[in-house]
């Protein structure tokens, strides 16, 4: 068991970094799979298997990513199987309420604003991907193995 | 993003730094944070200015104060001001954009207050089928000359001494422009300063 998989979408190097000692500082176990653009996400999207080895627990998408945005990769993942029900949040640190009224309708379980500050941010985003995490593992506990 | 990498590089190799050393990673941290302030304050003005479809209700514009004035209510206090207001109207409006609006105008009022006990009045007044609103204070003023000068963008007229990110009245412009009303100051250095802005009202005739 390597812990929880989650899909990070985010373009920008310095966020991704955060985001991993976000989880380290809720001593999540995980390992993580990143893609820095929606086409190159949205190619991934399409192409997850139902049952695969590969397939996320979790999907963590920045709002505003280079060629598309949140709701482009929620819509996407809905109509694969594969993704259609796991645990999708999306993060941005635009101010804009519309922005999560979207990722909401189009299916995200949470929607983070990201704190300027690092304690902001360790503790939202930790604490927004330790709920889900949780989620996840209630769930795979609930399921019989193999 | 700069902020939170200052700030982890501090607790990491704090320690192991000289005092100039610290000195410059507080530099950093201090102009993040800024820049911080002012992107939010960028993003909230194109927001106002250009979000699509407006939400116009009827809005109860003492209740939209009365929020306002509990969102600042940390800043009257630090400021010791006596804020006072007549009843307000009811309008057809678009409350997010009162409420930008009131808040700007309000929390500059208290910022440029002067030595003696800072005093707000917000009232309005129906003038030819518009309704007027007007926050008056008794601060610093500002200059005939400069009365259209402030409502740029970025366009301030003090150094550090007052901080702020030269955005906010731009914000007011662009609010009362989306509402299809105007905005102007009447002052004068050491007279304090009265921002008034008309609203046209739909279907009031």
């Amino acid at each position: 068991m390597s812990g929880v998989h989650i899909l990070v979408i985010e373009d920008n190097p310095g966020d991704v970094r955060l985001i991993q000692e976000a989880l380290r500082s809720q001593t999540v176990s995980f390992r993580m799979t990143h893609y820095d653009t929606a086409d190159r996400a949205l190619k991934a999207v399409h192409r997850y298997q139902p049952g695969a080895a590969d397939v996320p627990d979790i999907m963590l998408v920045d709002f505003n990513l280079p060629a598309g945005n949140a709701t482009d990769i929620l819509i996407a993942a809905a109509k694969n199987p594969a993704l259609a029900r796991i645990k999708k949040a999306v993060m941005t640190s635009s101010v804009a309420p519309k922005d999560r009224d979207q990722a909401i309708l189009h299916g995200a379980d949470c929607f983070i604003f990201k704190p300027a500050d690092l304690d902001g941010f360790l503790n939202e985003v930790g604490g927004a991907l330790r709920t889900l995490c949780d989620e996840v593992s209630a769930l795979s506990a609930g399921r019989p193995s193999g | 993003m700069v902020l939170s990498y200052a700030q982890w590089l501090t607790k990491s190799a704090g320690e192991k730094l000289n005092d100039s050393e610290r000195e410059m990673l507080s530099c950093i941290q201090e102009n993040g944070l800024r820049l911080q302030t002012l992107l939010a304050a960028l993003r909230q003005y194109i927001f106002i200015a250009e979000s699509g479809q407006e939400n116009w209700e009827s809005v109860d514009c003492n209740r939209v104060l009365l929020h306002v004035l509990d969102c600042l209510k940390g800043a009257i206090r630090e400021a010791n001001a006596v804020i006072t207001y007549d009843p307000l109207p009811g309008i057809q409006s678009v409350e997010v954009l009162l409420f930008q609006l009131f808040e700007n105008l309000i929390s500059n009022a208290l910022k440029y207050r002067s030595e003696i006990e800072p005093k707000i009045h917000i009232s309005a007044e129906l003038i030819d089928r518009r309704w007027v609103f007007s926050v008056a204070d008794n601060g610093i003023g500002i200059e005939p000359e400069q009365s259209n000068y402030i409502f740029g963008v970025f366009k301030r007229l003090h150094g550090r001494q007052y901080s702020g990110t030269g955005i906010g009245l731009a914000i007011c412009k662009a609010a009362v422009e989306r509402l299809g009303g105007r905005i102007w100051v009447e002052s004068k250095p050491g007279e304090g300063a009265t921002f008034r802005f008309a609203l046209p009202q739909k279907g009031l005739l």
